[in-house]
Order: C-alpha cells, then sequence, then structure tokens
C-alpha cells in the first residue's frame, strides 16, 4: 500500500513538474511573439496564435529545450535546422494561409514549421528526404496530435501529385533552383515561398506568385531593413 | 671522425628528422582539419598548436638546469612522445569527446569545451618535437650554426616531402606514417648505456604507431559539410575517393543530386540527376555528360546570352571544375575551347578514370586543357577570344564568408584588365554570382569592371557593360565594343522568353529591371548607377557602404572580404549579434586567432621572466632582435610565397617550392655562419644587407616575375633559386649568430636567455603568419614587405646601439 501511495504521489510530482515546465514555456512562447515576431511588424493574426500555441522546446532536440525560445535556428541533427521563430511566421504569413487551405511543404525537418500551419490551415502535406528526420518529425506530429499533417518520406523536387495542386508551397530548404514540378503543382493564383541565405543568416525569401501563365518573383526582407544608403 | 664530431653529426640528423616530421606533420594536419571542418578554423587551430614552439622555449627557461642534467634519456623520450602524439592526434581528435563542429561555435558555447581539448591534442607533438630541438640548441649553443642548418634543412624537406606523401596516402594515414620519421630521430641519439632500459618504452611506442597507422580513426566531417548533406540523401555513396596535395577528392553517386543553377522558371523540362564530385568535403561540381538532355538547361539560365547574341568560335572557360561550362561551349558550336583548371588531381580524373561521366568532355578535340592558374594562364598567352567566362562566384545561399581570406588573383582590377586584352574585337568577358543580402558580390564585380574600363579610357561603361537578373543571379557580359541596337534587342526578347530582366542595358527603362524579379530593397539599382555614375560618385559609395565594395587589387586580392569594423555594429542592430560572425566567419577568426596567439604569446614570454629576472642581462636586446628575426623572416616568406603563387600558376608548388627552397638556403646561411664570429658589428652588417635586398626586391620583384613568366617551367626553377637563395642564405645567419653572441654575453650571468630567445623567435614566427594576412587585407602586400623591412631594421638598430 505504501508503495502505492509513493507511486501516486510521485506521479503527481511528476505530473506537476511537466505542467509547470509546459507553463514556463507558454510564458516564453508569448514573450517571443511579442518580442520576436510582432516587433518586427507581423500583424497576421492566425500566424500569431499558431505560433502561440505550437510547443517549439518540442521540436528541438532535448539538450536545447531551454533555448528553443531564442531569437535565431537551432541546429536539428544531419546539418539542418529549426528555423529562427522569426522566419518562420514570415513564411506563414507570406502566403496570407486560409482555413481552406492546402499547403504542401518541402523539408519537414524538425516538423515545426507543418505544426504551425496546421494551427492554421485544413491540410498540409509535407515532404522530407531524409529518412531520419522523417521519422522522428513524423512520430513528433503525430504524438501531438496534428492530425491534419501527412508526412512523406520522399524527394521533394517531385512535390506531391496526387494532392496537387496546392494553395502554397513552402520550401523551407534553400535551393538554387525552383523545381519545374513544383511550378506545376501550384494553383493559379498560388504562392510558394523560398528562402535564400546560410542557415544562421536568412535574410531574403523569394515569394514565387502564379498567375495563369504569368511568374513573377519577389525578393522579400525579413528583417525591419532600412536600405544603407539612401539615394542622393 | 672524433666522437665529439660523430655525436655533432648524430644530433644534427636527428635534428633533421624531427623537423621533417614536424614540419610534414603540420602540412598533414592543415589537410585533415580542411577536410573535417574549414580551412579558416585549420588555420586557427594549428597557429594555437604552433606556439608549442614557443611554449617549449619557455619550458626550457623555466627548467633549464634539471633539463639538461638529463638531456640524454630526455630527448629520445620527448621525440618519441612528439611521434607518439603525432600518430594519436586523429584517433583522438576525431573522438566523441573531442570533435567539434566550428559551425556551432557561435551558438552553442558548449563546443568552446572540445575546441579547448582540440588544441591540446594538436599542441602536445609540436611542443615535444620543439622541446628536443631546443634543448639540443640550448645544450649545443657552440655548434648553433651547424644544429639549425639540419632543422632548417629538415623544415625544407618536410614541405617537400609532405607533398609528395599526399600523392599516397589517404589522410587519416598520413601523420601515423609521419610519426614513424619522430621516434627515428629519437632512437638515432639514445645513449648506448640506456639502451636496454629504454627497450620496453621503445617497443610500446613503435607497437601503438604501427596499430595507430592500420587503425587510425576515421574522419568525421562537419555535419553542415556539403558532402555531409549530400550523404544523408537516401542512397548517396562515395564511389571513388583520392588523395592528392590539392585535397581530399570524393566522387558521390546519388539519385538526388540536380545541379542546375540560375535556373529560369520558365524551364518546362526535367533538371536530371547527376554524380558529383567533391574537394575537402566541399562542392566542385556536377559530373554532367555530354550526351544527356541535363545540359539542355543551360540555355534556360541568364549564363547563356553572350552565346545567344553572337558566335563565339574561340572560348576560354576560366575554372573549368567538373566541365559543365566546357559542355555548354561545346553545345554552342565553339570550335576551340581552351579550359583553365588548377585543379591537376581533378582534371586528371576527368580525363582517365572519371572520362565515362562526363562523356570524355576533357579528351575532346576542340577541348585544350591547362593545368595552371586562370591568372597564370592569361599572363602567358598571347592567343585571343571570343568568349572568355568565369566560373559562378559565390556558392548559393552564401559561405557565410569563409572565403574572405582567399587570394583571389581571378577577380582582381588587373585579372579584368588582363582578360579584356585577350578579347576579339566582338569579344566578351562573361561571369555571373549569386545576389547576395545585403548587395555585395554583385556590386564588387560590376565596381571592378567600371574601374578596369574606366582605367583604359572608357567612361560610358553601361554602353559596354549588359547584365541580366533572375530570382536569384545575375550575370554580367563586358563586351570589347559598345553592344549594338539588335543584340540588345536579342537580350530583351530572352529576358522577356526568360523572366529575366535586364539590370543594365544601353537605353534601359527603370520600369524594365523589375518586370519579372522583383527586389522589396531597390536600392540595389541605385547602387548599381552611382557605380557606374563617375568615379567620384563610385568612390563616394565606397567610404559610405558598410561593405568593402572596392574593386580587389593584386596588391589586395580579397575578392571574398567585405566586412569592415566599422560597420559591425550597424549590421549587428539590423541582424542581430549572432548573425554577423556569419557574414564573415573567415575574417572573424583571422582576428579571433590573432587575439588569442597574442595572449598566449605574452604569456609565454613573460613566464621564464620569473625564472630568468625581469631587468638586465640584455633582456631588452634579446626581445627586440629575436622578436625582430621571427616577424621579419615569416613576413618575407609570405611575400614570397605571394608573389611565387601567381608565377608558378600553382598554390600548392609554389607554397612548397618557396617555403623549402628559403629553409635550405637559410640552412646553409646558417652553416656558414658557424664559420664568423658572433659580433654586434657583424650582426649590424648582415641584417643590413637582408634590409637592401628587400629594398631592391619591394621594387623590381613583381615586375621581374611579370616579365619572365612566359619561361618554361626549368627556367623558371632555376631563376626562382636565384631570386630567392641568396637573400635567403644571408637570413640563415642572424639568428644563429644572435643565439650565440647571446649564449657568450650571458655565460657570466644566469644563462637562462638562449632558450627564453629562443621561444620568442618561435612565437613571433606564429604571430606574424596572422599578422601578415591581416596586414595584407587591411594595407596590401606591399605593407608586409615594408613591415619585413622594418622588423629588420628593429634588429639591426638594437645590435648598433649593442656595438
Amino acid at each position: 500500500m505504501n508503495c502505492l501511495s509513493i507511486l501516486i504521489l510521485g506521479i503527481l510530482v511528476w505530473a506537476g513538474a511537466s505542467y509547470a515546465q509546459d507553463d514556463n514555456y507558454s510564458s516564453e512562447r508569448e514573450t517571443m511573439v511579442k518580442q520576436q515576431i510582432e516587433y518586427r511588424g507581423i500583424t497576421n493574426q492566425p500566424t500569431l496564435k499558431a505560433m502561440t500555441s505550437v510547443p517549439r522546446h518540442k521540436f528541438v532536440p532535448s539538450n536545447l529545450n531551454d533555448r528553443a525560445y531564442d531569437d535565431g535556428p537551432l541546429p536539428i541533427g544531419y546539418g539542418q535546422t529549426i528555423s529562427q521563430p522569426y522566419i518562420v511566421a514570415y513564411m506563414t504569413a507570406a502566403i496570407d494561409p486560409e482555413k481552406e487551405f492546402r499547403v504542401l511543404e518541402i523539408g519537414t525537418g524538425s516538423g515545426y514549421q507543418a505544426a504551425v500551419l496546421s494551427e492554421i490551415v485544413s491540410e498540409v502535406y509535407t515532404i522530407e528526404i531524409i529518412t531520419e528526420l522523417y521519422n522522428s518529425a513524423s512520430e513528433r506530429l503525430r504524438g501531438l496530435g496534428y492530425k491534419n499533417v501527412i508526412c512523406k518520406n520522399a524527394d521533394g523536387y517531385y512535390g506531391w501529385e496526387k494532392y496537387a495542386p496546392f494553395d502554397a508551397i513552402i520550401v523551407t530548404a534553400a535551393s538554387e533552383y525552383i523545381p519545374p514540378p513544383l511550378i506545376e503543382q501550384l494553383k493559379d493564383g498560388g504562392k510558394m515561398i523560398i528562402p535564400v541565405g546560410s542557415p544562421y543568416l536568412n535574410q531574403t525569401l523569394i515569394l514565387v506568385e502564379k498567375e495563369g501563365e504569368d511568374l513573377t518573383t519577389t525578393s522579400l526582407l525579413p528583417v525591419r531593413f532600412v536600405p544603407f544608403t539612401r539615394g542622393k | 671522425m672524433t666522437g665529439e664530431k660523430t655525436h655533432l653529426f648524430k644530433l644534427s640528423v636527428s635534428v633533421a628528422f624531427i623537423s621533417v616530421s614536424i614540419i610534414a606533420f603540420q602540412l598533414s594536419l592543415i589537410q585533415i582539419l580542411s577536410i573535417v571542418q574549414w580551412y579558416h578554423f585549420a588555420y586557427m587551430i594549428i597557429s594555437v598548436a604552433l606556439l608549442g614552439f614557443g611554449a617549449a622555449g619557455t619550458f626550457i627557461s623555466l627548467f633549464r638546469i634539471s633539463l639538461l642534467k638529463n638531456i640524454g634519456s630526455l630527448l629520445p623520450i620527448f621525440m618519441l612522445l612528439s611521434g607518439l602524439f603525432m600518430a594519436l592526434s586523429v584517433s583522438v581528435s576525431q573522438s566523441e569527446l573531442f570533435r567539434f563542429d566550428s559551425y556551432k561555435l557561435f551558438f552553442d558555447f558548449s563546443n568552446v569545451w572540445q575546441l579547448v581539448l582540440s588544441y591540446i591534442v594538436f599542441f602536445l607533438p609540436f611542443f615535444f618535437g620543439a622541446l628536443s630541438i631546443g634543448l639540443i640548441f640550448v645544450k649545443h649553443v657552440k655548434n648553433i650554426g651547424t644544429l639549425y642548418f639540419a632543422n632548417m634543412l629538415g623544415s625544407g624537406i618536410g614541405g617537400l616531402v609532405a607533398v609528395m606523401l599526399m600523392w599516397f596516402f589517404m589522410p587519416e594515414k598520413l601523420p601515423a606514417f609521419i610519426s614513424f620519421l619522430a621516434c627515428f630521430a629519437g632512437l638515432l641519439i639514445i645513449p648506448r648505456k640506456l639502451r636496454s632500459g629504454f627497450s620496453i618504452f621503445i617497443s610500446i611506442v613503435i607497437a601503438a604507431l604501427v596499430y595507430l597507422y592500420i587503425n587510425p580513426g576515421e574522419l568525421h566531417l562537419s555535419e553542415y559539410k556539403p558532402l555531409s548533406k549530400t550523404l544523408n540523401l537516401p542512397g548517396s555513396k562515395i564511389i571513388m575517393e583520392e588523395s592528392s596535395p590539392y585535397g581530399l577528392i570524393d566522387v558521390v553517386q546519388s539519385s538526388h543530386i540536380r545541379y542546375a543553377p540560375g535556373l529560369s522558371i520558365k524551364f518546362p523540362g526535367t533538371v536530371a540527376v547527376n554524380n558529383a564530385v567533391f574537394n575537402n568535403g566541399n562542392w566542385y561540381g556536377a559530373l554532367i555528360p555530354f550526351g544527356k538532355d541535363s545540359i539542355d538547361y543551360f540555355k534556360h539560365t541568364t549564363e547563356y546570352f553572350p552565346y545567344l547574341i553572337n558566335k563565339r568560335k574561340d572560348v576560354l572557360i576560366l575554372g573549368a571544375g567538373t566541365g559543365r561550362r566546357i559542355t555548354s561551349a561545346i553545345k554552342s558550336n565553339a570550335s576551340t575551347i581552351t579550359a583553365v583548371e588548377q585543379n591537376k588531381a581533378v582534371t586528371k580524373l576527368l580525363m582517365n578514370e572519371l572520362a565515362g561521366e562526363v562523356d570524355s568532355v576533357f579528351n575532346r578535340k576542340e577541348v585544350r586543357p591547362q593545368n595552371i592558374s586562370p591568372r597564370t594562364y592569361l599572363l602567358k598567352t598571347s592567343a585571343k577570344f571570343d568568349l572568355i567566362s568565369l566560373p559562378v562566384i559565390g556558392s548559393f545561399g552564401g559561405s557565410s564568408g569563409l572565403f574572405a581570406l582567399q587570394e583571389q588573383y581571378d577577380l582582381t582590377k588587373e585579372a579584368f584588365s588582363e582578360m579584356w586584352g585577350r578579347l576579339n574585337n566582338d569579344g566578351v568577358i562573361t561571369v555571373s554570382t549569386w545576389i547576395d543580402y545585403p548587395y555585395r558580390k554583385p556590386l564588387k564585380i560590376l565596381s571592378t569592371v567600371t574601374e578596369m574600363l574606366y582605367d583604359r579610357g572608357i567612361n560610358n561603361a553601361d554602353d559596354f557593360i549588359a547584365a541580366i537578373k533572375n530570382w536569384n543571379t545575375i550575370t554580367y557580359t563586358i563586351k570589347r565594343t559598345p553592344f549594338k541596337d539588335e543584340e540588345i534587342k536579342i537580350i530583351r526578347d530572352f529576358c522577356n522568353e526568360m523572366n529575366f530582366d535586364p539590370v543594365i542595358l544601353p537605353g534601359i527603362k527603370a520600369d524594365e529591371r523589375e518586370k519579372f524579379n522583383k527586389l522589396q530593397d531597390k536600392s540595389f539599382y541605385l547602387l548599381i548607377d552611382r557605380i557606374l555614375a563617375s568615379p567620384e560618385e563610385r568612390e563616394k559609395l565606397y567610404s559610405e557602404y558598410p561593405f568593402n565594395i572596392k574593386p580587389a587589387i593584386d596588391d589586395k586580392p580579397y575578392f571574398s572580404q567585405f566586412l569592415r569594423w566599422k560597420s559591425i555594429s550597424q549590421l549587428s542592430e539590423f541582424f542581430g549579434n549572432q548573425s554577423v560572425p556569419f557574414f564573415e566567419v573567415g575574417y572573424i577568426l583571422l582576428y579571433l586567432t590573432f587575439i588569442q596567439i597574442l595572449i598566449f604569446a605574452l604569456i609565454l614570454i613573460i613566464l621564464p621572466l620569473i625564472k630568468i629576472g625581469w631587468r638586465g642581462g640584455r633582456k631588452n636586446w634579446a626581445l627586440i632582435y629575436f622578436s625582430g628575426l621571427g616577424t621579419g623572416y615569416m613576413f618575407i616568406e609570405i611575400i614570397f610565397i605571394q608573389r611565387f603563387t601567381l608565377y608558378f600558376g600553382n598554390v600548392i608548388y609554389a607554397a612548397a617550392a618557396v617555403v623549402s627552397l628559403m629553409l635550405i638556403s637559410s640552412g646553409f646561411g646558417s652553416l656558414v655562419s658557424q664559420k664568423l664570429q658572433a659580433k654586434p658589428n657583424r650582426l649590424v652588417g648582415i641584417i643590413f644587407l637582408i634590409i637592401i635586398s628587400l629594398i631592391i626586391y619591394t621594387i623590381f620583384l613583381s615586375s621581374l616575375l611579370k616579365t619572365t613568366i612566359i619561361f618554361t617551367l626549368p627556367v623558371k626553377i632555376i631563376f626562382t633559386t636565384l631570386l630567392i637563395a641568396p637573400p635567403a642564405f644571408i637570413m640563415g645567419m642572424p639568428f644563429p649568430l644572435g643565439l650565440r653572441l647571446l649564449s657568450e654575453l650571458n655565460e657570466s650571468a644566469d644563462g637562462g636567455q638562449v632558450p627564453w630567445a629562443w621561444g620568442i623567435n618561435g612565437l613571433f614566427s606564429v604571430i606574424s603568419v596572422v599578422l601578415a594576412t591581416i596586414i595584407a587585407i587591411e594595407m596590401g602586400f606591399v605593407w608586409v614587405m615594408i613591415f619585413a623591412a622594418g622588423a629588420y631594421f628593429s634588429a639591426m638598430i638594437i645590435c648598433f646601439k649593442r656595438n
């Protein structure tokens, strides 16, 4: 009987500690959204809400939990990173996500971007080429209850024809060219966003917009940036 | 031979062998660290490890009496330990506990601990090797001329041995192999009476070396290196691996590598899968078969338009790499293609074992491969071309400034001027670069070509330059004659077809620049216009812009060095402190290295003073004299490497030849100095000669090399020997003479200054290597030469005073 009491007490203490920890992170999350995202000019409400609710610390290696809400990217292994929170928010806001959207993500990584999208849109399809990352991310997303995220372990070059066309495509890994199949799988009026820059210096994002046969790109600045040299 | 002479001979041979092993180990370590990390981290780690030389001087100063008392047994032990630590360096540094990732250093401080451990691992072989040399010098200071000769000769040979061995040994095996030389040096000098006592120790060490040679440990590349990332892709594997002094070449087979830089988003086809080549774990190039459709994407890139506006019969491809642009030229009906590529090892593979992978493109009759640096080829050739093509500048997504310290002679103003001189009447130079942000590379390229044209009397550069961009690249084409209306029309039509935008084109309208690919930060166009506007406007922009976008010149050939100290706070404000190091890791590391070694060096210089006293005993003289010699010698060595790299067209062989030639010549100088009396006035005279030769070389060397660059290789080698050997011979004298003088002057005092002075010389040699790079970047190579003369001058003045 004594043993049982100790066990119950132990569970309660552990649960209490976990609750306290989560609660602690939720306040860090709110600070992150306020100081890193809103402060830099992102106003898209669904994005801000999603960033406030997704537990980022569950998407980073356990030894980096305490740094999960830092203003920077973090390594997740295999030479990959979980992007800076602001970049995730910026990319999400850049596609103007709506509830009924079907979004394709190329490069699942930790699964964090997919989780953020999943809070906003109805369907998220995410592809990861590195098997180990795919396994951990899909398990993590399943474990956290993100039921509208479907993962695939494949080469992102081909997109996901079965579920095409997509309202938006987010390519999270920098690419020196835009794979033609992705352009084809983008809906008319759809948007695609691709980062350019080293993992620790994502300074620009390329927004591709498709209007019928017309394709245009815009190089966006994710930092609130004043051009260095003004015209004279 | 008398007993004493035999002993001296044995000691000299031993010193020569330990010196061979130390230098060869140093070079093999640079190669290993360049593979697992990046070159500049190798530079930082080895600079700290080389402080082992200075630390040995400090150690001898502190424990001189007891060390000298037991020198017979200690010398072989130190040499054997040096060998053992060399052999252990790979397996220990690559173990889980010691392995660090340089990329994480700036945001994960737990890596610093591993970095410190790595410093210690690499420090020990140098420390014990230097300790044995230093002890021999101190004990036999009267014969320093002969022993220093052995030291210099061994070091000179060590450089050549290392380069040669790199052709035959895989990098991880090399330190263990070299360690046998260090052990041999130790075995040579075991006193007869101690041989039986040593036998167990020797057996253990040799058994360990054999074991470590067979099982050297695996090299673990940083997970952020392109090779590691590629091997993470399912099914990717290394199908060929070759070692060479140019680096470790890996050929990777993968069903996921698709190389199509700058592809138009209108490209309708499929980007084919290619195998790829990596050098030291870095991307080198895709193996694109000639016959496949894979190359058709080329016609959908900004690089294609020079072929569109005119026929290009004679094409010069600079930095041909794996031959992608050769294939493009053949597909565009070029009749002769000169492919210049410095990396002989890769070209050899592409012409033989890998010929099938690229459909023997390098072996085709219209292709003329040249294994030489592009710049040297331009200086040598008298041929004219319709098109001169440069490789895409930088790597996609930025290299985080890893090339900031790399001398890029192909991208200097003088290089573009030579290219211009090699063009036919309607010929063009074409160069593409990624559009980085904040804007740097596209601006620097434009400022370089604009200034080149201006220097040639062309004030209306925008009539000679066309630039088009897509979403991530910009291609500049510089034409020998102004662009004609029909050519301008072709460019416009091509842009419309491919979703590209003209950025510079005669008669361009503002809205044309943003038809398909918009930039949120439109200052790009304004900056471009300011560069083209006038020399005054350019100069104004150079001083205002937070990055260095002034053209690189031969005296400061650092094209990829953009960061300026005055802008760091501004950049931190915009991008955050964490991001700033990644703008230019190389540049930041250079200063970090300098600060580290300066702190360590000061500690190691000051520490012996506790033992030998702070005042008197000619310490000021020793400090100024030996620091001056260390600094001056290394500065000159670096200048010679820089000058002769262009001359020979091959950085590896030029560096090995220059360093070896200098050290061996200095060794002979030292040997001759043994017969001279160590008097201050003699030192003044010798150093005066060095300064005079430096002044002569500062004035005449560059032009002398430029006029003789067309000579055949054997003539060049003889000429180089004639140029380097005489000053290096004289430069070998002041150090042994100075040590002898110090020893004689201190005989009546405490006598402990010889190891201290030797340590100072070693420490300043290490500091000088880093300092020379800083001076070259900030002020130019001419200043390195001037400072070298200054360092020798200070040594001369202090001798003059002594006199």
